[in-house]
């Protein structure tokens, strides 16, 4: 279906159910104008698009609608039931054509005694007088060519030698085009069409009607037609005008009617008398070169302005071009007589050309082609040639009824349309004997005998379709991929299932909708300048009025923009299934490399999350996915042992809670044991003394997570590379993603992976410091506060203050950032202090002061930035200033 | 109307020889590979099949050889079309089944007339 009516499709349904939805409107509230005017406005629009397109059943349908709806705005006739009911009974039946087009790319026969109907009832309730006005548009008169070939004399000479010698001598097609009046209204546009015509040679416009003065000119009136000269065959121009076929003449025009001789008259020319003698015998022996030679040594001798020196530059390129011999022998004719060719001649011309023009009628309406045999058909006699070669080709036993079967149903139908019924009579008794005898001999013999005898009705040979008659080819073996069967289990299967499954679906590049995306957060950043605006129409320019107006748009904006970034995260929304498609594969491979069975068991998959996301899950989920098959599964001897099944079992399950996506992965396997972690974490000095004795079982679990841990007693190949849990951890954190795990020793591991749904806005509050302002993400804020200076201790060089009954270290963000300048208090003495809470501790970042919070869009750093630590990235304000976002963990982990 | 199966991976390829064909009056469905076109095959009966060599799962050749050893699908004339206009491309279309041969991009003139021709008729 080509896009244009895949569009015209879509549209149709969209205009349907905005006139069903108009019509009830109009029943509960009969008089309302805006409605009706919508109503016809559709209707209208619908009738426009179905023009675009053969279905005039279509079109019928919906112009009677129309006339209707057109008295109904007149008033000329007012809404009501019945009229309410024929008009939705005619929309479905509207309806039902659209689907018709979709389906099958046309409405069947047997609609158009429904829409005669539906025709008739439509105009019985058109008011009485009116009836006769519901006479249908008859198509428009069909433009014919024009009288004479008069227009070719204005084309410049210089550009009807170029289409001369673009012709190669044969004839080229001339159009004539006359544009409607209404054509610009109708959204078409002649000039462009001219230019895009293919083929062009020449053209001339002229008025149809004399121009009015200027003043008076209608400008949105085409009043004019094009004549043009095109080397395009007659059927790829009638395609170009396919959309107003009736306002364009094609027909041929030999290249002779271009050779219109212009210039100064010599009644006495011995040089071109001379030429003409020669040009005699040159023509008789049918020497076309010489002939350009003669006529170009004539043309060095005489002035270019003369009349003959026109026709003889005529004469000389279209014999190097390699006119035929009659073509030339006309304008040899017109030299002599100092006439224009005229058409009598350039007929007879075109007539030796007829086989140069390419066949007119589109190819499927061959039916009228060669009553009997063949003809000169040459696909035909390609298509007879080849299924006579196939007969000589070897065939596999169990293809040899098939072959038959195709070749006969081949020929059948050729015969057919070239043919006619005796024809197929004949070819029926050669099948029933093939078939019978097991045979394609008798079948050769008849092609052999419907066949042209010689090559001479094939045009080309080599480029048929035809193969040499003798080549026997041995069936070539050609892989076949339909029996590799899908390893991956059934998960990925089922996913895909899923995608095929849906009908009405739009693929867009990723591209599209991130750039789409992209605007829509400028979009929601933009908006923040709003407010800056309301405080300076207030503050600068003292007006409140306009604040306070600026405000309420900014409130209208708001709520259009963050329905905007709902409408795109619904769109980026991705199925989990696409990163666990990777799993069953993974876990085969690696159980196998590790010696251990295991049934993976994936759920959930349908859950969304954003694309972003998504992605992001895949790396630290296989990593997880591995050290549960290497650390936590056992090998099935030790599972045996344990009186485990020898199977171990790795559950990935996927939900949405809110608006967040839990994703759980659990094994069965050995658990994590906690004296085992405590150990290693005090050897590796991650825990002291004092908290090896006092760490819970389930706290010293969570060590696993800490960086540079690393559980596997010897580093194994897998798992074991130097990438712990801690980055597991980290590049879900980076995401907005918490990570917990429990175990039971001998029992299994459980972590639990919940993230955001998406990630596109970020709150951050931001704070002052040395002049600058620096972004907080507000998720790591706790609060707010005011310390005096004497409220703040120094314990071990370090600064803490006790906020609410607990002991808080306090960093200046002068420290944290390398600023120069220290923290300043405020006139009271007290000290801004950003309480964030990291890692499960409570922090403190004095300040210079606080700003607002604000939605910013997080872009990471990039470049030589992207190395800096400390800064989670960079977003745009409103005010088009730049704001660095700081990653307090990496800020507090360097303190 | 006569209808006609397209087996072609590309997408563009299929709109297109869908769009010509369906103008000039054919109904036309499509298959993304000869699993799926065998499938079509098996559930209608095609005037034409317009076949692609290159396609994932089961190509070209493949699919002709699989219709043709099946007796309950209607061996209709099977056009392969390739971007490949060599001879020896042409004999292993042949030898696998093909009743016609045509190079990508196909013209449309040639692809309706083809498709007339071996149809027994437009429509």
């Amino acid at each position: 279906m080509s896009p244009l009516l895949q569009q015209f499709i879509t549209d149709s349904h969209d205009i349907l159910e905005r006139m069903s939805q108009a019509l009830l409107a109009l029943e509960k509230n009969p008089g309302d104008e805006g409605v009706i005017d919508e109503l016809f406005r559709a209707v209208h629009t619908l009738k426009g698009n179905s023009g675009l397109f053969d279905i005039p059943t279509f079109t019928r349908v919906v112009h009677a609608a129309e006339d209707l709806l057109d008295k109904v705005r007149d008033k000329e006739l007012s809404i009501d039931n019945d009229l309410t009911d024929e008009l939705l009974e005619s929309m479905d039946f509207i309806q039902r054509m659209v689907d018709m087009v979709e389906a099958s790319g046309a409405i069947p026969d047997d609609f158009t005694d429904e829409a005669d109907a539906r025709i008739e009832r439509l105009r019985a309730l058109l008011p009485e007088s009116d009836g006769h006005d519901l006479v249908f548009e008859e198509p428009a008169d069909q433009v014919q060519p024009p009288d004479t070939l008069d227009w070719i004399a204005r084309i410049p000479e210089a550009e009807r030698l170029d289409a001369c010698l673009a012709s190669g001598g044969h004839a080229l097609s001339a159009i004539r085009y006359v544009p409607e009046p209404e054509c610009f209204f109708k959204g078409e546009d002649p000039l462009l069409l001219l230019r895009n015509l293919p083929g062009r040679q020449a053209f001339v416009i002229s008025p149809i009607e004399p121009y009015s003065a200027q003043a008076e000119i209608d400008v949105y009136r085409s009043n004019f037609e094009l004549q043009a000269l095109s080397t395009a065959s007659p059927a790829e121009i009638r395609d170009h005008f396919r959309y107003m076929p009736e306002q364009v003449a094609v027909y041929a025009v030999p290249p002779t009617a271009l050779a219109i001789a212009v210039g100064e008259d010599l009644s006495d020319d011995g040089l071109r008398d001379d030429f003409l003698a020669n040009a005699e015998t040159l023509l008789a022996k049918g020497d076309v070169a010489l002939l350009a030679v003669a006529a170009g040594a004539v043309l060095d001798l005489i002035s270019p302005d003369l009349k003959t020196a026109s026709m003889l530059r005529f004469i000389r390129q279209l014999a190097l071009a390699g006119a035929e011999v009659p073509v030339l022998s006309a304008l040899v004719k017109a030299l002599a007589t100092g006439e224009v060719p005229s058409l009598d001649i350039a007929d007879a011309a075109a007539e030796s050309l007829q086989d140069a023009v390419p066949p007119a009628a589109p190819a499927p309406r061959v039916k009228s082609a060669g009553a009997s045999g063949l003809g000169r058909n040459t696909l035909a006699v390609q298509i007879v040639t080849t299924q006579r070669q196939l007969l000589d080709l070897p065939v596999p036993p169990d293809q040899w009824d098939g072959r038959l079967l195709a070749i006969g149903n081949t020929l059948r139908s050729l015969l057919a349309v070239q043919g006619g019924s005796e024809a197929v009579g004949a070819l029926e008794a050669v099948l029933a004997n093939c078939a019978e005898e097991r045979s394609f001999l008798s079948l050769a013999f008849h092609l052999e005998a419907l066949l042209p005898s010689g090559d001479d009705d094939i045009e080309d040979p080599s480029d048929s379709g035809a193969l040499p008659a003798s080549v026997a080819v041995a069936a070539v073996p050609v892989r076949s991929d339909a029996a590799s069967a899908d390893t991956l289990g059934d998960a990925p299967k089922a996913a895909a299932e899923h995608g095929d499954k849906s009908a009405r679906v739009l693929k867009v590049p990723q591209e599209k909708v991130d750039r789409l995306m992209d605007l829509i957060g400028e979009m929601v950043v933009a908006k923040n300048a709003l407010p800056y605006l309301a405080t300076k129409a207030e503050e600068v320019y003292g007006s409140r009025d306009l604040a306070r107006e600026i405000k309420a748009q900014f409130a209208v904006i708001n709520r259009i923009a963050e329905d905007m970034q709902d409408g795109i995260m619904q769109v980026r929304m991705l199925p989990m299934s696409s990163v666990f498609q990777r799993f069953p594969r993974l876990v085969r491979d690696v159980a196998r490399q590790l010696g251990k069975r295991v049934r993976l068991v994936l759920e959930g998959e349908e859950a969304e999350a954003d694309k972003h996301i998504v992605e992001s899950l895949g790396d630290p989920l296989i990593h997880i996915l591995r050290n549960s098959l290497d650390h936590g599964l056992e090998t099935p001897e030790a599972r045996r042992a344990a009186g485990k099944p020898e199977e171990g079992r790795i559950t990935v399950r996927a939900s949405q809670e809110g608006d967040r996506v839990l994703i759980e992965i659990e094994d069965d396997g050995k658990g994590i044991d906690p004296a085992v972690i405590k150990r290693k974490a005090f050897e590796k000095g991650l825990i002291d003394e004092t908290r090896l004795e006092s760490i819970s079982d389930q706290e010293a679990i969570q060590l696993v997570f800490a960086p540079g841990f690393s559980t596997a007693e010897t580093v194994s190949n897998l798992s074991g590379r130097g990438v712990g849990m801690d980055v597991v951890k980290n590049s879900l954190e980076k995401i907005g993603g918490q990570v917990r795990l429990t175990s039971e020793k001998g029992r299994g591991t459980r972590i639990a992976l919940t993230l955001p749904l998406s990630v596109a806005v970020s709150n951050v509050l931001m704070v002052k410091m040395n002049g600058q302002r620096f972004g907080v993400p507000m998720d790591v804020v706790v609060e707010t506060v005011r310390v005096p200076r004497d409220e703040i201790h120094v314990i071990k060089g370090r600064r803490v203050s006790v906020l609410r009954g607990k002991i808080v270290p306090l960093f200046g963000a002068d420290e944290l950032l390398s600023l120069p300048e220290a923290p300043i208090a405020n006139a009271e003495g007290e000290y801004a202090v950003l309480v964030v809470r990291v890692d499960g501790a409570t922090v403190g970042m004095i300040v210079d002061g606080f700003a607002q919070t604000t939605d910013v869009i997080l872009k990471p750093l990039e470049g030589p930035l992207s190395g800096l630590a400390g800064f989670a990235g960079s977003a745009l304000l409103g005010d088009g200033s730049v704001l660095l976002v700081l990653d307090m963990k990496e800020l507090m982990n360097g303190a | 109307m006569k209808s006609i199966l397209i087996i072609d991976d590309a997408s563009t390829v299929r709109l297109y020889h869908r769009s010509l064909l369906e103008e000039a009056g054919f109904a036309v469905d499509e298959a993304i590979n000869g699993i799926e076109g065998v499938e079509k095959a098996l559930s209608k009966t095609y005037d034409l099949f317009v076949v692609d060599v290159n396609m994932p799962k089961m190509d070209g050749y493949a699919f002709l050889r699989e219709i043709r050893k099946r007796k309950e699908i209607h061996q209709a004339p099977a056009v392969m079309v390739s971007t490949e206009a060599e001879e020896k491309d042409r004999q292993r279309a042949f030898a696998a089944g093909a009743n016609f041969y045509l190079v990508k991009p196909t013209k449309p003139n040639e692809l309706l007339e083809v498709a007339a021709l071996m149809t027994g008729g437009h429509a």
